[in-house]
């Protein structure tokens, strides 16, 4: 069991920080804009699903909302998809969690810190995501 | 900002700098795609990039000091192949989960901050 655990600041209300996550038309902007073909359906309810998937890239990800807790909470299942099939090792699927927490930065209002947790079965910093690469390549383009 | 910390975090030796280093141009990330589908001379990598001769041998010095590339000579012109594998700490370290978290979470707070609270509301359905 591994789990990577990541923090912004973002200059915006919890509110706000959290519909960029929930709405599909506002994490089009930030998910995979380098992937126009990418799909996004987000039905953020316990029980609901979500999926968003380039087939341009063959690869995706789905999961399913456990915790919606609008504006402070939300924790998925998470499965990697490749070429449309999720992920396994051995025929057993590789369900991943992930919780995206939004927490009012101090006295600030205009600003939230977003910290995502990525708990997984399978060692998370050897491998799994194939998205990092991508934008590997474009920021080392982009240093130079 | 986040690359370079994450380089120094995560890379155990030095060969995950000097592979990033050598792929960070778009002619030679061309020039290993071509390799990929086999060995090719010198002359048919640069009209595969459309660049000079001498443009492919210096592309080709980076990627031959990465150690991503031989040359050997058969007869009397020069084949360049790819060294199986040597990209695969590189792969390996770009497609962890971290990374990815990474890119996503700095696009997201550069998407909030240029639009402001009024706009993420209004914004229109695309």
């Amino acid at each position: 069991m591994s789990t990577i655990t990541m923090t912004r600041t973002v200059p915006t209300r919890p509110e706000r920080a959290y519909d960029a996550w929930t709405d599909a038309e506002l994490l089009a902007t930030w998910w995979w804009p380098h992937l126009p073909d990418t799909t996004y359906q987000v039905d953020a309810r316990v029980g609901g699903s979500f999926r968003i998937e380039s087939g341009a890239a063959s690869f995706g990800v789905q999961g399913e909302f456990l915790v919606v807790e609008p504006p402070t909470l939300l924790r998925f299942t998470w499965v990697w998809l490749t070429e449309g099939q999720p992920a396994a090792v051995d025929g057993t699927p590789v369900v991943d969690t992930v919780e995206v927490t939004f927490a009012d930065h101090g006295e600030a209002t205009e600003v939230t810190e977003v910290t995502v947790r990525h708990t997984s079965t399978e060692d998370l910093v050897a491998g799994g995501a194939q998205q990092g690469w991508n934008d590997c390549l474009d920021r080392l383009e982009r240093l130079r | 900002m986040t690359l370079n910390y994450m380089v120094k975090y995560d890379a155990r030796d030095g060969s995950v700098d000097v592979a990033a280093g050598a792929i960070a141009s778009a002619p030679r990330r061309r020039m290993v795609e071509r390799l990929v589908h086999g060995p090719a001379s010198m002359s048919e990598l640069a009209e595969h990039l459309e660049i000079t001769l001498p443009g492919v041998d210096k592309h080709l010095r980076v990627l031959l000091d990465a150690g991503i590339v031989a040359k050997s000579k058969r007869g009397r012109s020069t084949v360049v192949t790819l060294n199986p594998g040597s990209l695969h700490e590189l792969a390996t370290w770009a497609m962890s989960t971290r990374l990815m978290w990474a890119g996503m979470l700095d696009r997201y707070a550069a998407t909030v901050a240029d639009r402001p609270s009024e706009d993420l509301e209004d914004q229109e359905p695309r």
